[in-house]
């Protein structure tokens, strides 16, 4: 449905050469998908969905929707943002004021060419707005409505003219946190309803796992790795996108023997600690072990195993109501986080072992 | 609000320099009203309104009343050149801020610095340049166009009528209103427009159903803004329209003033001042309700970069030459008429007239102690109202922002009812008081001083507005740290008060030095000002001498200018 091919983009200011705000930016999505562009703040997500849209005329690289080339700057075809079959909602939602919500959400109908009969605006307006649950709404002023239900009314105007492609700019990250959460579950659940093929872009991994089919995770302008949520958490290829995607302790290390697709023997930094992992360097190759805190296992009693299990002193422990993060000081260079449930046998300087399950951990080349 | 819990520290030094600056305000702005409303209804008209001899009557309304032929001219023709400014004003004003804010019109930070010229410079001297250049018979452009054309006799153009009256006031009002749009259009959240477009919105569309009426609110404002700005007016009804034999309001009070025969006419002044006041108090009402109902469209912005401007295409070779045509009349022409003049005397341009350059105005000039005098009055008279009345607007704007006090409302509406009290009106209401009141100010800068200071209106809708950014936390800090009200005033408040009151201050500078109105009503041998001097040298019939004083004039304003190019407003659109 929508296909992104080498996108390009630098912003011109009056002296200094500008770095690339997309750089060789190419995915595609599939129909009746939800993409989410994942990163963080300045790398070119909003830049590259504007190029999506058309407010932004991208320097080189082609834009196809639904099979139609809509941007291509080596054959300098560009159409217009007003004539591409396309819905966005805005991060700051540009209800317009001087509209009611009916006003709002009837408006891609009224200017469309050409223009359907008063009746149908009105049928497919109220239908837009029964899916986002504001048809009771449709008289009020658009200067009256929370923010959640600008957010509605801002869905509601961008599907109603039932668009090929949906393009959605950190829709979530004007709401407090609380409404955040269950919106983030409705917006999952109408978009799956309507159908529609959607590029999403935000900042919040948990919204890209929630919503999206398949991520791609930017640093920089570059997509730096790309794929289906759960891969993508359990196999990062590179430290960013391990440490982006959720809490993440990387400790640093070298192959010892092994390697090459096989168990490698991994020797920690620091105390020296050895770890069996499945690896692909050989030995003497640098490398980062990532392990996620909640992929471990602590334990106040030396467990049975010994292999790929760490001893240590808790340094400190931060209570977060369902959980409790463990620091564990275990000789590698920073002390690893653990979480798991309180736990009365674990205090502070206390000793403990944790058990790494090598399924779970990655071996990054540094 | 905010500003609740610093009240409670609002101890006695507090109350004194506050209520200090309240009083000095009332008086600067109420007594000069209330003068003004008791004169209209004092009698007969040979004595001055608070002579022991004067009553209570109402014959100054009555003969206002009666005087049919009086009403039947000047009410139309004022309502007719107000009417017409104020419609030419808005059209030209909006495209050119559309022009400069929002199109691929090339250079626009330049047309911006050319846009403010007419704001720096006195409106007497740009009437001298337009009537030098669309005067009906030696006019640069008459003789121009007579040359082109193929005419005889005098115009085509004639300066001197209702058109010509209402160009002059629409070139000088542009600049004012072209900064209010300026900001508005600015302040409008680019996703607005882009939402209309990602909608499916042609351009035009867009500019239709979403700018055009979101602008709505914020356009009425400098609107109504403008057409209070035109009912006083002065200099142009004077130096254009009395030609033009047209009877404008503000003329009208000068002239019961200075009637072609008799005595002055307080009381016929004042009654009809009385009239105008009431129009221009109701206009500020509506004003306020425009600007109030403006604010309902405020919306949330997230951090947004101004989009890429609209490409003009095959519009650009018109929208060129609407600018150029504009900025050539409202500040390249008049300039190089005046400059021309200065060293050639009045006479059209050409090569036969460069031998007879000569810097002789400009000796005469320096030679007429008047030139001096009036250099010195206008920087003192300028500089220490720009001082008063932003010492006094940061005042009012801290008892309006920061207390709880009862009567802070009162200061705030008389603060603003400064905008609509023309300065004709100032100067009559001064000159009465201390007529009646001879206390030696009468005749010295001290009158003007006073009189000038009266607009109070700017510095404290500035000082207000910069007050309500400063969180009261930061007060509450340096109380909470031990230092008292003064102490927090002085360290705290006024450092962060003091970038938007410096604005204040240029700008009051900048109107204290164009003041033309005031100073002529007090004109004495003694308080001449720069303004009044190129009105006498002009009316002389001293073409050369009133060029050569605009031409310093505009050498003056030219580094305020070029410095107008680095203000943000010119900045942030272009980068
Ligand atoms: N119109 C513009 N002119 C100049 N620079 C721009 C413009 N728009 C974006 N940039 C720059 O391009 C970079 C990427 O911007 P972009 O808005 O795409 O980031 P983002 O990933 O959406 O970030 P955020 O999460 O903060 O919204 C930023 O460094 C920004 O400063
Ligand atoms: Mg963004």
């Amino acid at each position: 449905m929508l296909e992104v091919i080498e996108l390009c983009k630098t912003f011109q200011t009056a002296d200094r050469a500008q770095p690339r705000v997309v750089d060789n930016v190419s995915f595609s999505i599939p129909d009746g998908q939800c993409y989410a562009l994942l990163g963080p703040s300045g790398c070119g997500k909003t830049t590259t969905l504007r190029c999506v849209a058309g407010l932004e005329q991208a320097d080189s690289g082609i834009v196809r929707i639904g099979g139609a080339v809509v941007s291509d700057a080596a054959r300098a075809v560009f159409m217009p943002v007003h004539e591409r079959p396309i819905g966005m909602v805005f991060q700051s939602y540009a209800i317009w004021p001087h509209m009611d919500v009916f006003g709002n959400v009837s408006y891609p109908l009224t200017v469309s060419r050409p223009r359907p009969e008063k009746a149908e605006i009105r049928d497919r307006t109220m239908q837009a707005l029964t899916q986002v649950g504001m048809q009771d709404m449709a008289d009020r002023p658009a200067t009256r409505l929370s923010g959640g239900q600008q957010q509605r009314v801002a869905l509601a105007r961008a599907v109603v003219r039932q668009p090929k492609l949906l393009l959605l700019d950190e829709p979530l990250s004007n709401l407090d946190a609380r409404l955040r959460e269950t919106m983030r579950q409705e917006l999952s659940d109408m978009i799956a309803r309507i159908g529609v093929t959607a590029l999403y872009v935000t900042h919040d991994q948990a919204e890209a796992f929630a919503l999206a089919h398949r991520m791609g995770v930017m640093d920089r302008g570059r997509i730096v790795q790309e794929g289906d949520p759960r891969t993508l958490y359990a196999a990062p290829q590179s430290t960013f996108a391990a440490s982006f995607l959720g809490a993440a302790n990387i400790v640093a290390g070298c192959i010892e023997s092994g390697g090459g697709g096989g168990v490698a023997v991994v020797v920690l930094d620091g105390a020296g600690h050895r770890l069996a992992i499945v690896a692909a360097g050989k030995p003497g190759d640098a490398v980062d072990v990532v392990i996620r805190p909640e992929d471990v296992q602590l334990s106040a009693a030396k467990p049975e195993r010994d292999d790929n299990v760490l001893s240590g002193k808790i340094a400190r422990l931060t209570f977060l109501g369902s959980l409790v993060e463990y620091h564990i000081d275990c000789g590698t260079p920073h002390a690893v986080r653990v979480s798991g449930r309180a736990d009365p046998g674990l205090a502070p300087g206390g000793l403990v072992w944790i058990c790494i399950d090598p399924k779970r951990a990655a071996v990054l080349a540094r | 609000m905010a500003a609740t819990s610093a009240t409670r520290s609002l101890g006695r030094p507090a109350i004194l320099v506050l209520s200090a600056a309240a009083i000095v305000a009332a008086y600067l702005v109420l007594v000069p009203l209330c003068v003004l409303l008791f004169s209209a209804f004092r009698g007969p008209p040979d004595y001055l309104p608070f002579e022991s001899q004067a009553r209570w009557s109402l014959e100054n309304l009555a003969a206002l009343y009666h005087n049919t032929a009086l009403l039947g001219r000047m009410l139309p023709d004022t309502l007719m050149s107000v009417a017409g400014t104020v419609i030419c004003t808005s059209v030209t004003a909006f495209a050119l801020a559309w022009l400069v804010e929002r199109t691929d019109m090339p250079g626009a930070r330049w047309a911006f610095v050319l846009i403010l010229f007419p704001l720096l410079i006195p409106v007497n001297i740009l009437a001298v340049a337009w009537i030098y250049l669309m005067g009906p018979n030696a006019g640069w452009l008459n003789v121009a166009l007579r040359a082109l054309l193929g005419l005889e006799g005098s115009g085509p153009i004639n300066i001197f009528s209702m058109g010509g009256l209402i160009l002059c006031q629409s070139l000088v009002l542009t600049p004012y209103v072209f900064l209010l749009l300026l900001a508005t259009l600015r302040s409008m959240n680019p996703a607005m427009e882009e939402a209309s477009a990602a909608s499916g919105a042609s351009q035009f569309t867009t500019f239709r159903r979403v700018t055009l009426p979101m602008l709505l609110p914020g356009i009425l404002a400098p609107v109504i803004l403008a057409t209070i700005i035109v009912l006083e007016q002065f200099e142009l009804p004077l130096m254009i329209g009395l030609p033009a034999r047209l009877n404008i309001f503000a003329y009208r009070i000068y002239y019961e003033l200075n009637p072609a025969d008799g005595l002055p006419n307080y009381g016929a002044a004042a009654a009809i001042s009385f009239v105008f006041l009431f129009v221009a108090v109701l206009l500020l009402f509506v004003y306020n309700r425009a600007v109030r109902h403006a604010d309902r469209f405020t919306t949330i912005t997230g951090k947004a970069y101004r989009q890429k401007q609209l490409k003009l295409g095959r519009w650009k070779l018109p929208a060129i030459l609407f600018l150029c045509g504009y900025l050539a009349l409202a500040a390249v022409l008049p300039a190089t008429v005046l400059v021309w003049t200065s060293f050639f005397g009045f006479t059209v341009p050409s090569l036969d007239a460069l031998p007879t350059y000569s810097a002789a105005a400009y000796r005469s000039l320096f030679s007429d102690h008047r030139f001096w005098l009036g250099l010195r009055n206008t920087l003192i008279v300028a500089s220490l109202s720009a001082l008063v009345v932003t010492v006094l607007g940061a005042a009012l704007g801290l008892i309006i922002t920061r207390t709880r006090l009862r009567w802070r409302g009162a200061v705030d509406v008389m603060s603003f009812l400064s905008i609509g009290i023309p300065s004709v009106i100032v100067g009559l209401a001064v000159m009465i008081i201390f007529l009646t009141v001879p206390i030696g100010v009468y005749g010295t800068i001290w009158i003007l001083l006073i009189a000038y200071s009266y607009r109070l209106a700017t510095t404290t809708r500035t000082a207000r507005a910069a007050l309500m950014q400063i969180h009261t936390e930061l007060e509450e800090a340096s109380t909470a740290s031990g230092a008292g009200w003064l102490t927090t005033q002085r360290r705290i408040v006024l450092p962060l008060l003091a970038p938007a009151m410096a604005s204040a201050f240029m700008l009051l500078f900048i109107i204290g030095a164009r003041e033309f109105t005031i100073p002529l009503v007090l004109a004495s041998d003694d308080n001449i000002v720069i303004s009044v001097l190129i009105w006498r040298l002009y009316q002389a019939g001293q073409s050369a001498e009133t060029a050569a004083l605009a031409t310093l004039v505009i050498l003056a304003v030219l580094p305020v200018l070029l410095l107008a190019r680095l203000l943000p407003i010119a900045r942030s659109s272009m980068d």
